[in-house]
């Protein structure tokens, strides 16, 4: 039997070890075997200090169910030791469960408000302002889409001031932006973006979001070829990090609008493999709509049969890697609806079916606009 | 006559000190990059021209540090003052100022501003080479008031910058900060920048970048190089990689850093733009994969975004980007022909680097295949090796499944490759590509079981109770227990959980742990995934333990090993015990003892 000590040392070692490498699967592992040591040798603090790496990776990483149930305990923990933790630290990875859970259509929409209460309460208790429960409240509304609600936290938000648990400063710009394509006025979006992508404010999360979400404004703004380069920087950064899924299908359905249909198959391949074991309902909503997309759009270009390669756990698996655009189509189409039906019932609005029946729309905006490099 | 500006200038320099300049000391490189920009302009004007700068620290009748810079560029004349000044007015307005940065008047006004930082006031004397221009003289004051007066003085063309230290800036009036900020921005200036301090006078930027050198043999050329980067990066390299790109207009090197870098850092460079130094801490300059060098590059021709910290993305930097990678992909290449020595030290520290080219370059790891090295549970082999030595390449996605699977896999000769490592599972999923009908299998546990033998139907018959048992206790933790035998033999029970099996192990587990709000968030959550398999414990009846439980004739003592068999397997597959199970291991402890401490009576009675 291995002793305390040596227990110690090992998640000592790999907590380390996995504040060394990128977010993705190998943190993640490396986090998760962390918290086994960890556990093992029955140091609270250091059970506490690995599940805080391992909420981090999962959430960070892509695995962000994963990082619920971690969270839970830290919580628990958390509560049953007063004063021993990092309030500020626990908070705002609370921010990101919140976050998180709009995106799981199994969890009711009671209990996500129930939560943002919780949340509300222990900020306040902790002596914090409302500023980033007003965004949280906002994303929600928006996430359904009330949009009179969502307009009505997002205003609250703008007044309120800012502290430690509100957004970093590269986040609440790109909310701004985002907030303006959301309402319609994609010229306006773009310009409050542009600081973001010049680099004046970054953060673990921006401007990767920023280029994926102006895509389709610039389409619409007929800036086509400046989007080119956005696709070409928002992608190199957003390709290696399975969280990034929802914004790989921007990516793709920005392709397939300026008919770059080879680098958009060459997309889909790279990333198909990331919606398996993938429990995040609304990446696999997005990634399945952009796949239905692209795949119509290129059989009505002409080209119904193409070629793939997938994994043999693709459930249309072809061996000779020859598929038809058509029934790829039909299946991602099928695929999406299904998640739309789950995500409207939860959220008793039919936004998530709407965005489908909008889909095919989106085709007066597609002209070649071909990719040099 | 005495102007006013029309906005308030104090403001804009505390802006300034917060955002466009990081910190004071800038001032410097603003001032040569006025002085470079200048003498540019002036050499288009007479081709030939030899631009130079002075820099002069003396000290004013109160004793107040004075700095001088003079450069003998194509100077302003006062329409031209005028027009530097209406920047100044615009830069409140910070994002249209930067659509002057392209010209060099906008930029002169940006520039000087940043003076405003160290001295309280700023005076410029300046004759444009253009045409026949009076000498005129601009005295700026930071309560936003300036004064412009026409010199009666005969001066050559150029401009000079007087500086006197502000309270509290002594800092950037110190000989050695002025020098040494001087060589830090300005090195790789192609005019002579002096340095006079009374009566010395240095020439500060005398070494040149050495790929602007010639040199008469590669073992002097290796030197130059190499000494360069060790005192630009205060770190002795493994190797370099002279760098040079056609679009951009980028020449530098790349240095191989001499150990394995963290992947989660920021992969920055040393960057000059047209020989000024834009930045220590360049990003995406190279290709992603690129990250086992440090380089420093000048560029001409790439355009910078206003953090300074990257270029803008666009086809230019696409190309840049792909012609450097190119090089260093061309240099790996090299060294696996002419250097195999020097190439195994270098994959030893940087074979991630490696890794990351090969997932997207398929040339590249067709050469590379048979350096590259993987880990299997039977050691480190290179991918040609596995190849040669297997029909079949079977190989794990996760280091988890690795663990579960090694031993077994092993004692049932079957070599499998941990693909749970950076790229390496993406790598060996591409081996079909280059051996055609190789058949590549992706082991998980249970299609380990398909390789166990079934038990006889004697043995069935052994074992019907102590099977009909373990079913019996096992239910509660979803696991169906199996009975085969296989080896080693050493390994009494194999427990295997899909991914969702054990998802949802760790939901339950963490329900029990929760309060009640995140209880019924769990709760909820673990409702939506549907659960297709249960658990497997395949118990070894080659085992010589549980070839005896499978036959003790107390029910309790057989629940109680079957329990414990549980438990390790569990243990063994890398899965932390729920409180349920640490019950479980109590309970069948406990019990163990308790006939232990009773069979032990018995002896002594």
């Amino acid at each position: 039997m291995d002793s305390i000590s040596e227990h110690h040392e090992r998640a000592v070692e790999l907590i380390d070890q996995a504040l060394d490498l990128e977010n993705g699967d190998e943190r993640i592992a490396v986090s998760e075997d962390a918290v086994r040591e960890a556990d093992l040798s029955g140091n609270l603090e250091l059970r506490y200090r690995a599940r805080e790496a391992c909420v981090r990776a999962q959430f960070l990483g892509g695995a962000p169910e994963k990082s619920l149930v971690n969270f839970s305990w830290l919580l628990a923990t958390f509560d049953k030791n007063p004063g021993q933790f990092s309030e500020w630290a626990i908070l705002w990875k609370y921010k990101w469960m919140v976050g998180l859970v709009s995106n799981l259509p199994q969890i009711s929409k009671a209990k996500i408000y129930e939560m943002l209460d919780d949340l509300e309460a222990r900020s306040l208790k902790a002596g914090y302002g409302r500023n980033a429960i007003f965004m949280l409240r906002y994303r929600l509304e928006r996430f359904w889409d009330d949009k009179p609600r969502a307009a009505e936290y997002f205003l609250k938000m703008v007044e309120t001031t800012t502290d430690d648990l509100s957004n970093c400063p590269a986040c609440t710009r790109n909310e701004f932006a985002s907030y303006s394509i959301y309402s319609g006025d994609d010229a306006r979006g773009v310009e409050l973006a542009q600081p973001l992508l010049d680099g004046e404010n970054k953060c673990a999360t921006i401007p990767h979001r920023t280029y994926a979400e102006l895509l389709l404004s610039m389409v619409r703004l007929g800036r086509q070829q400046e989007a080119l380069n956005y696709h070409r920087a928002g992608y190199r950064l957003i390709a290696n990090n399975r969280r990034f899924l929802d914004h790989v299908a921007d990516h793709l359905i920005f392709l397939a609008l300026t008919e770059n249909f080879a680098r958009a198959l060459e997309l889909f391949e790279k990333h198909y493999p990331w919606t398996e074991n993938n429990y995040d309902s609304f990446d696999l909503f997005h990634f399945a709509r952009a796949a239905w997309f692209l795949f119509e759009l290129t059989s009505e270009r002409g080209t119904n049969s193409i070629n793939l390669k997938l994994p043999r756990s693709f459930s249309r698996y072809s061996a000779d890697g020859r598929y038809l655009a058509q029934d790829l189509a039909e299946m991602f189409k099928q695929k999406a609806d299904d998640l739309a039906a789950q995500f409207d019932a939860r959220n008793e609005t039919d936004f998530f079916s709407r965005t489908m029946r909008e889909t095919p729309g989106l085709k007066i905006w597609c002209a070649p606009f071909p990719l040099s490099v | 006559m005495d102007y006013r500006f029309q906005v308030n200038l104090s403001g804009i320099i505390d802006l300034l000190s917060q955002h466009t300049y990081s910190s004071p000391q800038v001032f410097i490189r603003e001032l040569l990059q006025n002085a470079s920009d200048a003498i540019l302009a002036r050499s288009f004007l007479e081709p030939g021209h030899e631009g130079e700068t002075l820099i002069e620290l003396s000290q004013d009748d109160d004793g107040t540090a004075v700095l001088v810079f003079t450069d003998n560029g194509i100077g302003l004349n006062e329409e031209e003052i005028h027009l530097f000044l209406a920047t100044i007015g615009q830069t409140s307005k910070r994002d249209e100022s930067f659509v002057h940065r392209d010209d060099f008047i906008g930029q002169f006004g940006i520039g000087l501003l940043s003076c405003f930082v160290v001295s309280d006031d700023v005076l410029v004397i300046t004759r444009s080479a253009r045409d026949n221009q009076q000498t005129i003289e601009w005295r700026g004051r930071a309560d936003g008031t300036y004064s412009l007066t026409v010199l009666d003085e005969e001066r050559p063309p150029g401009t000079e910058v007087r500086l006197r230290c502000k309270s509290g800036q002594e800092e950037y009036f110190k000989a050695e900060r002025v020098q040494a900020l001087a060589h830090h921005y300005g090195s790789l200036l192609r005019f002579p920048i002096r340095f006079s301090n009374g009566d010395e006078t240095v020439l500060i930027n005398s070494a040149r970048a050495p790929w602007e050198q010639e040199f008469s043999n590669l073992p002097w050329e290796r030197e130059a190089y190499m000494e360069y980067g060790t005192k630009l990066f205060q770190m002795d390299f493994f190797d370099f990689v002279p760098l040079s790109s056609h679009t951009g207009d980028v020449r530098g090197v790349a240095y191989v850093l001499p150990y394995s870098p963290s992947l989660a850092m920021k992969k920055t460079h040393r960057v000059y733009l047209k020989h000024m130094l834009l930045s220590e801490q360049t990003e995406g300059l190279l290709p992603d994969w690129a990250f086992f060098v440090k380089c420093v590059v000048n560029a001409n021709d790439l355009r910078p975004t206003a953090s300074r910290e990257s270029f803008y993305e666009d086809e230019k930097l696409a190309l840049t980007r792909a012609a450097l990678g190119g090089q260093l992909r061309q240099y790996l290449i090299d060294l696996s022909v002419n250097s195999p020595g020097i190439l195994r030290m270098l994959i030893e520290m940087h074979h991630l680097s490696f890794k990351a080219l090969a997932v997207v370059d398929q040339e590249f790891f067709r050469i590379f295949m048979k350096w590259l090295p993987f880990e299997t549970n039977m050691g480190p082999v290179t991918l040609t090796e596995y190849i040669e030595a297997h029909k079949v390449v079977r190989y794990v996605g996760k280091r988890d499944e690795f663990k579960q699977t090694a031993a077994v896999a092993a004692a049932q000769s079957l070599c499998v490759i941990n693909g749970g490592y950076a790229y390496d599972r993406e790598l060996i999923e591409q081996l079909p590509a280059f051996f055609p009908g190789r058949q590549l299998v992706h082991v998980d546990a249970n299609k380990l079981f398909l390789g166990f033998k079934n038990l006889t139907l004697d043995e069935q018959t052994e074992v019907e109770k102590f099977l009909a048992l373990a079913t019996r206790t096992l239910e509660p933790f979803e696991c169906t227990p199996e009975l085969r035998t296989f080896s080693p033999t050493e390994l009494p029970a194999l427990y295997t959980q899909s991914n969702d099996a054990l998802f949802m192990h760790s939901l339950s587990a963490g329900k029990e742990m929760a309060d009640g709000l995140w209880s019924s968030v769990l709760e909820q959550m673990s409702s939506g995934i549907e659960l297709k398999t249960w658990a497997r414990l395949c118990l070894n009846y080659g085992n010589p333990v549980v070839h005896r439980i499978a036959k003790i004739s107390d029910a309790d003592m057989m629940r109680y090993a079957i329990q414990l068999l549980y438990v390790q397997s569990v243990l063994f597959s890398h899965r932390p015990l729920n409180p349920k199970e640490m019950v479980l291991l109590n309970e069948s402890l406990l019990g163990f003892i308790k006939w232990g401490a009773d069979v032990f009576e018995g002896w002594i009675q």
